[in-house]
């Protein structure tokens, strides 16, 4: 059936110049000369019928020859003796090469998880020129130290308490890790764990200082995000509570709800009508929406930048200083993204892993390129501070159910991403009137639900058998299972509530008592030499708050206003 | 002597300096400036927003001339600076009372 699908495109493909030679006579056209609606037309035909071809032929040869769980790659007993000659038969002999080859296996798994790790690490360097990027030079100094320093914060808080509570009660015999502690549990539920706290106990370990390292930089994503949203006007001071909050409660928390054995992860012990419980492979939801909803109520809590918004409460443009590092910083993103999802098999013996890291990649392409596509149709230019938005937010909604779903599905979850960036920008901008300056809640917040969401339709049940501790592979509602979908369902419930109520009251708190946002004067100078001491770029006067936009905060933009109508209003219009 | 101060579009530099050497006046110093003038203000788009761009980038060209080569120096300028769009920019000319070259240490009447 495919195969004759590719034939018969391939036998369009081959008449088209044939049919637009026909028009060309009818046009009164001399040979090789096209009008540019037909040349148009050629071009897309040409597109379409070459990414159709492709599709087709990927199809059938994953059809026929494909290997989605790895099952079938490596060494058949045949090939052993090539590899290990026949004197070694000897029983002491066996047992050495038992040993050895178990070793390698976990060599190969720890190198793999080392190398995931590492690269997530430098996620914390695409957050900083992202952020930075996105907002003015009078806060640059401020916003990068902020990126800095969270990830000193979050190392000591996940040092102190964050861990344990999170992965206390966490087994993993592929890293040769048992657990430090029992779970604590109401009824049958996990609740949280409570064991390695300073990495005491049994903690000095390879396989758990490992997944210490691994699941450390994971938190630290989480506890920068906000940091963007709240960036030109969060008190430093109140910065670092937030680092520690996020790191040692907020984060941990519901991280072992999902991560660590807790309820979530156990709803699939009520039966199938709760699929594997709550998956989340590597952090759509643990990680991404976590950091987005707190960024919501973070940005808030602190209210908007002076001049984000007119006397009507409409948004303004406050142009970000440095487009080039903002995409640079979404470039180091997408790299570190492969080690983010790759590595969240926590071993290269599980050959999926090369699924996951395709499936990331080609989320974040057709996130980056519907987001691209629709604010040129809808505003007139490709918008490059948006473009890196949807990139972020393929990458963002694949990352939950990246090793459950096949490319096609991963391409559409990233697609669809894309479009939900920008409403999100807009809902949170024009509609829930909250200001942030580098998207970070339609980013991480809207598309790290839209990927929860999305493993509990698109999960095709090629992996993750045993998940949760439930036989069989992940399912999703398009593969016959609504119960994985309600599963999901819960775990988006459960996050909105528990993120918002502890976020939302941190931020509360902090705000009566030491104060969250920077005052009003030091915000108009630029939060550089107030709060920092030091300018970030002392040697450009420019940088220092003069005024190249009709919206640019550094002056009262309250007196700016941008269009006309509202300028007559302010000069008195006499 | 006079001085000439010119605001022209920076990518016309390359024209004027030409057009200056060419007339035999040796030596101008430029700045970078950003003003705001009688051409429309450019329109910029960011996340979804529309913003104006208050000032627009310029150069300002500062030349000294004997006074006896101001019309040259000045046609120079201007047929350098032109596009005939608006925003191409406009030539002051002041009067200087006293030049003095600092290279010899003295201070010195510079005489041509």
């Amino acid at each position: 059936m495919l195969r004759l699908l590719v034939i018969s495109l391939f036998a369009a493909a081959l008449l088209a110049p044939a049919m637009f030679r026909r028009q060309r006579r009818r046009a009164g056209l001399k040979a090789g000369e096209l009008t540019p609606v037909f040349r148009k037309r050629l071009l897309v035909m040409t597109l379409v019928s070459s990414m159709l071809l492709v599709g087709a032929l990927a199809g059938v040869a994953v059809a026929d020859n494909g290997d989605p769980t790895g099952a079938k790659t490596g060494i058949s007993p045949t090939q052993v003796e090539s590899v290990y000659p026949a004197d070694t038969a000897k029983p002491d002999a066996i047992s050495t090469i038992a040993t050895q080859q178990s070793k390698d296996h976990m060599a190969i798994n720890f190198v793999w998880l080392m190398v995931g790790g590492i690269l997530v690490l430098f996620m914390q360097a695409g957050f900083a020129l992202v952020e930075t990027g996105f907002t003015r030079a009078k806060n640059a100094a401020h916003t990068m130290l902020m990126n800095l320093v969270i990830f000193a914060l979050g190392v000591v808080g996940w040092f102190v308490c964050g861990y344990a509570l999170m992965f206390g009660s966490v087994a993993l015999p592929g890293l040769g890790i048992t657990a430090l502690g029992p779970e604590a549990h109401i009824g049958q539920w996990g609740v949280i764990a409570h064991s390695g706290f300073f990495l005491t106990g049994h903690a000095y370990d390879v396989g758990i200082l490992a997944f210490f390292f691994f699941q450390l930089v994971f938190m630290d994503a989480t506890a920068t995000i906000p940091t963007g949203a709240m960036a030109e006007r969060f008190k430093f001071s109140a910065f670092i509570c937030w680092g520690l909050f996020a790191s040692m409660i907020l984060y941990p928390v519901y991280g072992n709800w999902v991560w660590g054995g807790g309820f979530l992860a156990q709803l699939g012990a009520l039966g199938p009508k709760w699929g594997h419980g709550a998956a989340d492979f590597a952090g759509s939801g643990v990680v991404h929406a976590m950091g987005g909803v707190a960024a919501f109520w973070g940005a808030k809590i602190l209210g908007a930048r002076i001049g984000k918004f007119d006397k009507r409460g409409n948004p303004r443009a406050i142009p970000g200083h440095h487009l080039p590092m903002a995409v640079l910083g979404t470039m180091v993103l997408l790299v570190g993204w492969m080690g983010f999802n790759g590595a969240s098999t926590f071993a290269a013996t599980d050959f999926r892993f090369t699924v996951v890291i395709v499936n990331t990649i080609l989320a974040s392409a057709f996130g980056c390129l519907v987001t691209m596509f629709i604010m040129w149709k809808k505003y007139g230019k490709p918008d490059p501070s948006m473009t890196c938005n949807g990139l972020l937010a393929g990458l963002v909604a694949i990352t939950a159910p990246c090793a459950f779903v096949a490319p096609w599905a991963a391409a559409l979850i990233g697609a669809i991403a894309g479009g939900i960036v920008v409403f999100g920008v807009w809902v949170v901008e024009s509609k829930a009137k909250v200001d942030d300056p580098v998207g970070a809640v339609a980013v991480h917040g809207f598309n790290g639900i839209w990927g929860l969401v999305a493993l509990g339709l698109f999960a095709d049940g090629t992996y993750g058998d045993g998940w949760n501790g439930v036989a069989g592979g992940v399912k999703g509602l398009f593969y016959g299972d609504a119960g994985q979908l309600w599963a999901q369902l819960a775990s988006v419930v459960v996050l909105l509530a528990w993120c918002s109520l502890a976020s939302g009251l941190f931020f509360v708190i902090v705000k009566k008592t030491i104060g969250l946002r920077s005052s009003e004067a030091d915000e108009i100078a630029g939060l550089d030499m107030p709060e920092m001491g030091a300018l970030a770029y002392p040697d450009f006067l420019e940088a220092q708050g003069s005024v190249f936009f009709t919206t640019d905060g550094a002056m009262p933009v309250d007196l700016v206003p941008t269009d006309a109508a509202s300028l007559r209003e302010e000069v008195g219009a006499q | 002597m006079k001085r000439i101060e010119a605001i022209i579009r920076p990518e016309r530099l390359g024209q004027v300096a030409a057009l200056l050497e060419s007339a035999g006046i040796h030596g101008f110093t430029i700045t970078d400036v950003r003003g705001h003038g009688t051409s429309p203000q450019a329109t910029g788009e960011y996340r979804g927003h529309q913003y104006q761009m208050l000032v627009a980038h310029k150069l300002l060209v500062s030349v000294f001339v004997e006074d006896d080569e101001l019309d040259t120096a000045i046609a120079a300028i201007a047929g350098g600076a032109t596009t005939g769009k608006a925003g191409d920019g406009f030539v002051a000319v002041s009067e200087v009372t006293a030049t003095y070259r600092i290279s010899t240490g003295a201070v010195e009447p510079i005489t041509s």
